[in-house]
């Protein structure tokens, strides 16, 4: 095969990244679930460079997701090496935290294949790519995207009308 | 031509629709002319554009390693794969790998069986000759700085049967030191430092991996913060959270002597104010009472800790916790938490924070439910942001009714 993986790798990254961040919500579990599935593509050198990297990482995340810690409101995890900076750090962490939560919250009240269209869409797939990484015809594709982005603007809007509220 | 569907709007936007296409030229036909489709287009593009927006703001942190880093990662994958299913082109390399596998395990097996036989030649009467003056397996496993660094299951067996024969002979000598001193086990002594009799390597502070490393600024001594699973005097009130004590879990000597050994490369945090809860499952039910006293001296801050169990006999053994903070009902409340990868401990750090009124820490293992919950109310004096000197002592007191 002639895959030139590092260009595959500059060019994907960062949306398989981002996409795993929304399935595991943690920036070093996206990271490490990213790496293992570039590792993985580096040893079996697939034919579709781009589909196969998604396809097994949906799988990890999912694995993932079946072990994983049900994750709570208002989790801080901070590292910092420096003392003077935690505070700020500290502070940003949590609003950070607080906006990763509502989105994850917001995101939860999709369906798995209305969120799934959504975030491989998000993460720069096509409709044709998404259509054979879910198996939806290709033609549902912008029903699901739709129905999904309807939803999860309601539910956002829902989830802040409701802090406001107790607010 | 009927109205334009949901779907084909959002495709069109997603511009999924290729231009060429005699479907794309009906579609911009319709929109043309139909106003009901193009206000609703409108909207699926505000839907469209919100959605994007609300994904936009949770976007994950992080670097990415370079390129040449995930291949030596699949390179190396690859070798250890050669080891037990060598290819054709892999062959050396396999072979390589197993011969220096080989190697190693009998050199490991013979350093195992040395240190065994070793134990069981001390345990018997054998001194050393190389070391006359530290005759006994307790002696030498307590001066093993790195018990880490000998990667030896058998080390942490011997230190479980160790301290199993320690806690035996404590558990007899008990009633005599608890006859000798019942002001000790009145859990109402907020003034007894419950570190008072705890031997100085029981001292829970946080471990400073190199003293020299750190400046005087940020420097922080813990003292009197002793494992409490020591320092539970006997016949002390039974803690009112749970009714009981739990007793520990089979292995929980070694899995702390395990993180004991982990955490000074585990803790970044080791030079600023921490409270180690020490598996507190089985010792940590009851309510303390956290005193901080700033080493610029200005600040003093009290405060409860009550922790409750929820699956004591579950703790050991485990490597992944999370740290949950809970109140956020105090205004400017700013704590950052650290949940260390140790197995038995929980480090919780408080930053800064005005006007705060309590906040709730939580330990969570991987796939279960609560472990422990430590309560940490601050009613009086805030923290000063960033104070990084001072001492914390942690007394146990009389639990409260809710």
């Amino acid at each position: 095969m002639g895959t030139d993986w590092a260009a595959v790798y500059e060019a994907s990254y960062e949306d398989l990244v981002r996409f795993l961040y929304r399935m595991v919500w943690e920036d070093d579990r996206a990271h490490d679930l990213a790496q293992e599935t570039f590792v993985r593509a580096l040893r079996h050198d697939p034919e579709q460079p781009r589909a196969w990297l998604f396809s097994v990482a949906r799988n990890l995340a999912r694995d993932e997701a079946r072990t994983a810690v049900r994750r709570r409101k208002h989790l801080t995890l901070v590292r910092a090496e420096e003392s003077g900076r935690v505070a700020e750090d500290a502070e940003q962490e949590m609003e950070r935290s607080e906006r990763r939560e509502a989105v994850r919250l917001a995101l939860d009240r999709l369906s798995e294949r209305d969120r799934e269209v959504l975030l491989l869409w998000d993460a720069g797939l096509s409709y044709d790519e998404i259509a054979e990484q879910t198996g939806l015809a290709r033609g549902a594709i912008g029903t699901t995207l739709s129905r999904a982005r309807q939803r999860l603007v309601e539910a956002h809007r829902m989830g802040e009308d409701q802090n406001a509220t107790y607010l | 031509m009927p109205h334009i569907s949901d779907g084909d709007l959002h495709a069109w936007l997603d511009g999924a629709i290729p231009e060429e296409s005699e479907e794309h030229e009906a579609l911009r036909l319709h929109l043309e002319s139909c106003s009901d489709c193009a206000s609703r287009l409108d909207a699926a593009r505000e839907m469209r554009s919100g959605a994007d927006d609300i994904l936009a703001s949770a976007l994950p942190g992080g670097s990415a390693p370079t390129f040449e880093e995930i291949r030596l990662k699949a390179e190396d994958s690859d070798a250890d794969l050669s080891v037990t299913a060598p290819g054709p082109g892999r062959l050396r390399r396999g072979w390589l790998s197993a011969q220096r596998l080989g190697w190693a395990a009998t050199v490991m097996l013979a350093l195992g069986a040395g240190w065994i036989g070793r134990a069981v030649l001390v345990e018997k009467g054998w001194t050393d000759p190389f070391n006359e003056g530290n005759p006994t397996v307790a002696s030498r496993v307590a001066e093993t700085e790195s018990p880490a660094d000998a990667s030896l299951e058998t080390f942490f067996d011997e230190v479980s049967a160790l301290e199993e024969k320690d806690a035996a002979r404590q558990r007899e000598d008990q009633p005599a030191r608890s006859n000798a001193d019942p002001r000790k086990s009145d859990a109402e002594g907020l003034g007894a430092d419950l570190n008072a009799d705890a031997p100085e390597d029981n001292e829970v502070g946080f471990a400073r991996p190199d003293e020299d490393a750190v400046s005087d600024d940020e420097a922080v001594r813990l003292r009197g913060t002793g494992d409490l699973a020591q320092a539970e005097e006997p016949g002390a009130e039974a803690p009112a959270v749970m009714g009981e004590v739990i007793a520990p879990p089979a292995g929980a000597a070694r899995q702390e002597a395990r993180a004991k050994s982990l955490q000074p490369a585990l803790d970044p945090w080791h030079a600023v104010p921490t409270v180690r809860l020490v598996r507190p499952a089985e010792t940590l039910t009851g309510c303390y009472r956290l005193e901080y006293s700033w080493s610029p001296g200005v600040t003093y801050l009290p405060g409860t800790i009550e922790l409750t169990a929820v699956e004591p006999a579950e703790w050991a053994g485990q490597s992944v916790y999370t740290v949950t903070s809970g109140s956020r009902a105090a205004s400017g409340l700013q704590e950052a938490i650290w949940a260390s990868q140790a197995p038995d401990s929980i480090w919780v750090r408080l930053v800064s924070g005005e006007d705060r009124d309590a906040f709730t820490v939580r330990a969570e293992r991987a796939g279960s439910d609560w472990l422990g919950e430590a309560r940490v109310l601050t009613p009086d004096s805030p923290i000063a942001a960033n104070q990084t000197r001072g001492t914390v002592h942690l007394v146990k007191i009389r639990c409260e009714p809710e």
